[in-house]
């Protein structure tokens, strides 16, 4: 097809301005993080000395950013696996047109609709040792004839299974008690524009229900996986404000994130260029997972 | 004849010269912002009535109370360093006396120095030199202090005590003797509330100033004692054993959350700045009926403190707006307006003594003569970076407790910010 | 390959009665049409018999066999759906496989099934495409593909040419009467379509609200129809309807006609004991011609009306006439002169007349 001049010029016009916005405050702003993490800058003045890659060697000698590093992809192999799996599971049942589906649908999309925040205070005095689950199991138990106390460190727990440290549990339960709702929003959407006739002709095929779901409808959802797959992962990789009111970095920084170490290093101990390394690294890990999705789609598109 | 003509001209000097002021008060108008994170219960009232004399003086200036909440800067800190750096200053704001106000604006050359202040309110004479030094780069002042708050406190409940036959331990063999006591009567011994961290931080420089001494203590700050000698590890020994003393969920509670558990008598001692004297007033409870404090063990005779002031940016848009909020905030009036709701004492030595409850009127007692050690974990001692490197070593701590490690994280710590 | 015998079939969905007592028995390689307007029950009778619709009550039988409580698996059915249903993931060949290989048929056998069934619909050169990549028609053929490599005694076919274009839809009509022929199998074809049930079926079911209206050969629910719904459906343009009486002298008169009976109709009338009642009388409109084309016009057979519009198609005139106020359609010669706004004369030919009881709408027989 061939433009005209005017429609060119009205393409040009309107692309401009995000062009620009997307230009400075993205790639610029990327940039001049890079050139503060090669630089020296402690304190509030601004100092650009060069200082090569000082603030990455050290970061990667930090004991707590390793802590983080492995605590970010526990967290998020963990939070991928149950919200995509949960989202599945309640879009599967709440697709058997169930009574009181809309009810249901609400009630598993309303956390998304909660203040990280507000969750984040909540799930923790759940998972108080004192006050929380804890108090309901021993109570539990005593119905049952049990007497016991139940003493769950939950997030304060420093005990751990290798590297994986137990303290995150209940972070992951919270985090995707806010999302999963929004998992199962996604493939509810797609489980309903999958036409019913599709199942029909896979059962009169000979398909039990069970391979009906394997071989037809697992692999139409294949887009909707990947992309919660891309948007909880770099959620994931992104987390602060639940994790920051809910526990914060934890004793022996059990629930630290490298988000948490990379805000506390900047505003409270003022190493800005540290910071900024800090955040480099995140940039990086959400650059792994977002690259090879975005350079797919658009060789589909194209 | 020529006495009274000199005493005359000085007479119409002064007078001039007050009326000047007058003068110069009332043309003092526009606006006022003051940015602080004085959000919560005590302290918005403690800060509300210092604005209240200053609207009483200035009625002329829109005074705007630019309070970021979110607990100890949470999101104040950010907002703060993004405002200052990016030209858009507060007129004044909040800030620790010492190395959070030296080392984070001071170097960065963002205030301007009140000293001019200082020699015209005649405050050289009514603040302790102590206190003006940790206010100075140099001979710069750098900013003008409402209060002091002390935090070698150990708080307790008397009851507890009472039932079990003990006495507020003064020492750490006093205290570990008495945790024996309390723990075979099911009671906590010491309650802490370290989310965050920094109450931690805040328990061991009690204990390391317990352990080591005022002296040794102040010299850590500089590095002529070093921080892996056997003294220190014998502080840091002593935090991990106090931490076997402590309630088991330290880091799902915050410091009033402990302080809570005192005053149900689920624990029986807390230590903590004065602040929780606060809190437990703010829960109907009477010092020295209900509870009673002491210095934190080895401490006596030593008062850890910490001060809040306000600073002059050096690009204040209300210049002379801000320099009259200074002016209260220093002042007598300003600061026992102030400091018996916020529960703190004033920083000037001239206070009305009778404004304040008795525990405010022994911890002024005690500022008048005991050693000063400034804070570690609240801006005074350190600057901000090492006391977040600090805070990382203990988070650590609390978790594998290996004291050699941490002896050694605190020496490379203080290398690094020395 | 199998008959298949619908008894007492009905289907309920909560209140509403979908199929009604239907009784129809589909023989051994017979091409069966189910026609209706939508809604009449004709798609549900397709989906019980499939198994993808549990009877409310009744039996249904295929191969003689009791397929009630079979699931549709096991039925040895293919279905063809209105939207094809192909698995957009696969491509044509496992579209086509799919079945197969859920049977555990070996691959190699697999494999020559596929390929005999792409060559007998042309779509041999498609099986690496993906079901977006093919035209209507194409999915058209690999929806057919995938019901016949199954080789199924019973197939079943839900308006698959619905979505095509009309001359496509001509097209593949004739390819699937082609392919009934071929593969000697019983299909049972689901349509709204009239024509295609006429130029397809061995035999037509035709339905309305759940209740079977006709069941017969093509041309004997065209020449014989039951009811004035079987009459009106079938044949387009529809046939036309007037009331008229029956006078003592078996004349059919109604407000602007007289018409003399011919000795079929006469017998009628006699058998029926009709004379002096009201009846409502259906003439086909390639039954009506204009009177100027017609020699040897007997006496009493010519209707004169207003012409309201003409339809030119070629091959003849549609003339649309107003008798008291309804439209009667009339095909006449190319060459008529008739003129909207004008007067026309047309000639019924009274051998061919319907007489249907006013009331149940019953045909006379």
């Amino acid at each position: 097809m061939k433009q005209s001049r005017k429609e060119r010029t009205i393409v040009i016009l309107t692309i401009t301005p995000s062009v620009v916005a997307v230009g400075v405050f993205v790639y610029g702003f990327i940039a001049w993080s890079i050139r503060v993490s090669l630089s020296d800058w402690i304190g509030i003045r601004p100092d650009y000395t060069f200082a090569g890659l000082k603030n990455f060697i050290s970061l990667f000698k930090s004991v707590r950013f390793l802590i983080d590093i492995y605590n970010n992809i526990f967290f998020t192999i963990l939070f991928l696996a149950i919200c995509v799996g949960g989202g599945l599971f309640l879009a599967i049942l709440l697709d058997q047109f169930i009574k009181g589906e809309g009810i249901f649908r609400t009630v598993y999309l309303f956390p998304l609709a909660i203040s990280p925040v507000v969750s984040a205070v909540v799930w923790k005095w759940i998972f108080s040792p004192k006050v929380g689950v804890n108090v309901l199991l021993t109570n539990l138990l005593s119905k049952i004839g049990i007497e016991r106390t139940v003493e769950f460190g939950w997030y304060t727990s420093t005990a751990s299974f290798g590297p994986f440290n137990i303290a995150l549990i209940p972070i992951i339960i919270a985090a995707s008690w806010g999302f999963v709702g929004y998992v199962m929003a996604m493939y509810l959407a797609a489980l309903r524009g999958i036409p019913a006739e599709l199942k029909e002709a896979a059962r009169v095929d000979g398909a039990s229900e069970f391979k009906i779901y394997m071989k037809v409808i697992l692999p139409l959802l294949k887009p909707i996986t990947l992309s919660a797959l891309i948007i909880l992962g770099h959620i994931s990789l992104k987390m602060f404000d639940l994790v920051y009111v809910m526990t914060g970095r934890g004793p022996g920084f059990v629930t630290d994130f490298p988000s948490i170490f990379m805000y506390e290093t900047t505003f409270a101990a003022n190493k800005f260029s540290q910071g900024a390394a800090i955040s480099l690294v995140m940039l990086l890990m959400v650059a792994v997972v977002i690259i090879p999705y975005l350079t797919m789609s658009l060789r589909r598109e194209t | 004849m020529k006495k009274i003509l000199i005493l005359l001209l000085t007479a119409t000097f002064v007078i001039s010269l007050i009326f000047m002021g007058v003068g110069c008060k009332e043309k003092v108008s526009g606006e006022v912002e003051i940015f602080s994170w004085w959000t919560a219960g005590g302290e918005a009232e403690g800060l509300q009535a210092m604005i209240d004399i200053f609207e009483e003086k200035y009625p002329d200036v829109e005074f705007i109370n630019a309070t970021v909440a979110g607990g100890a800067g949470f999101e104040a800190k950010p907002v703060l360093v993004s405002r200052m750096t990016g030209g858009d200053p507060p007129d004044s704001f909040q800030v620790h006396a010492g190395h959070e106000l030296i080392d984070t604006w001071g170097v960065g050359d963002y205030l301007e120095p009140v000293n001019f202040i200082f020699e015209e309110e005649g405050w050289y004479d009514v603040y302790p030199e102590d206190m003006i030094s940790i206010l100075s780069m140099g001979d710069d002042i750098l900013s003008v202090p409402v209060n002091i708050h002390r935090s070698n406190v150990l708080w307790y409940n008397k009851a507890v005590f009472e039932d079990n036959g003990i006495e507020a331990p003064t020492t750490f063999d006093e205290f570990f003797a008495a945790a024996d006591v309390l723990e075979a009567a099911g009671i906590t011994p010491l309650a802490l509330g370290d989310t965050g961290i920094w109450a931690a931080v805040h328990l061991f420089e009690n204990v390391l100033l317990g352990v080591v001494g005022s002296d040794d203590y102040i010299d850590l700050m500089d590095g002529s004692v070093r921080w892996d000698s056997d003294e220190v590890k014998e502080a840091i020994q002593t935090f991990v054993d106090l931490l076997d003393h402590v309630n088991d969920d330290h880091s799902a509670l915050g410091w009033d959350e402990a302080a809570q558990y005192v005053i149900d008598g689920t624990a029986a001692t807390t230590v903590m700045g004065d602040w929780a004297h606060g809190y437990f007033m703010a829960k109907g409870l009477t010092p020295g009926v209900e509870y009673g404090y002491v210095p934190s063990p080895g401490t006596a005779g030593n008062f850890m403190a910490l001060s809040d002031t306000f600073c002059l940016p050096a690009d204040a848009p209300n210049r002379d707006a801000a320099i009259a909020w200074l002016k209260i905030c220093g002042s007598k009036e300003g600061q026992d307006a102030f400091n018996p709701i916020k529960g703190s004492i004033p920083s000037r030595t001239d206070a009305d003594i009778s404004l304040y409850d008795v525990y405010l009127k022994s911890a002024i007692d005690d500022f008048g003569v005991d050693i000063i050690t400034p804070s570690i974990a609240h801006g005074a001692a350190v600057s901000e970076t090492w006391s977040a490197a600090i805070g990382d070593v203990i988070t650590l701590l609390v978790a594998d407790k290996d004291v050699d490690a941490a002896a050694d994280a605190f020496q490379a710590a203080a290398d690094e910010n020395l | 390959m199998a008959n298949v015998i619908l008894k007492n079939l009905t289907k309920k969905f909560d209140d509403v009665v979908a199929v009604n007592n239907m009784n129809s028995t589909v023989e051994d390689k017979a091409f069966v049409v189910l026609v209706g307007p939508s809604g009449c029950g004709k798609t549900t009778v397709l989906r019980t018999i499939a198994g993808l619709e549990e009877a409310t009550e009744g039996d249904i039988y295929i191969g003689d066999r009791l397929v009630n409580d079979i699931a549709p698996k096991d039925r040895d059915i293919a279905m063809v759906f209105q939207n094809y249903a192909l698995y957009p993931h696969f491509n044509v060949y496992d579209n086509m496989a799919f079945g197969l290989r859920l049977r555990r048929i070996p691959k190699l056998e697999i494999n020559r099934m596929v390929h005999e069934a792409a060559k007998i619909l042309k779509i041999e050169d498609l099986l690496k495409r993906k079901p977006k990549q093919l035209s209507g028609g194409q999915r058209q053929r690999v929806a057919l593909g995938r019901a016949i490599v199954r080789d199924p005694k019973v197939f079943l076919m839900d308006e698959p040419l619905s979505n095509l274009d009309a001359k496509l839809r001509v097209q593949m009509r004739t390819e699937i009467a082609k392919l009934h022929q071929r593969l000697n199998a019983t299909i049972i074809y689901v349509t709204h379509d009239q024509t295609e049930a006429m130029t397809m079926a061995d035999k037509i079911i035709i339905m309305k609200d759940g209740i079977v209206q006709q069941t017969g050969g093509p041309q004997e629910v065209y020449d014989h129809p039951n009811n004035m719904f079987v009459a009106g459906f079938m044949g387009s343009p529809a046939m036309n309807f007037l009331d008229a009486a029956i006078t003592d002298r078996m004349i059919l008169k109604g407000g602007m006609f007289e018409l003399n009976t011919a000795d079929r109709i006469k017998k009628i009338i006699k058998d029926n004991n009709l004379i002096g009642k009201e009846i409502v009388l259906g003439i086909r409109p390639e039954d009506l011609e204009d009177s100027n084309f017609v020699q040897n016009i007997p006496a009493n057979s010519t209707i004169n009306a207003n012409v309201e519009v003409t339809e030119p198609m070629g091959s003849e005139i549609y003339v649309y006439v107003d008798i008291e106020g309804i439209l009667i359609t009339a095909r006449v010669n190319p060459k008529s002169k008739c003129r909207s706004g004008e007067k026309a004369s047309l000639c019924v030919d009274i051998d061919k007349m319907h007489l249907f009881d006013k009331d149940t709408e019953k045909s006379y027989i």
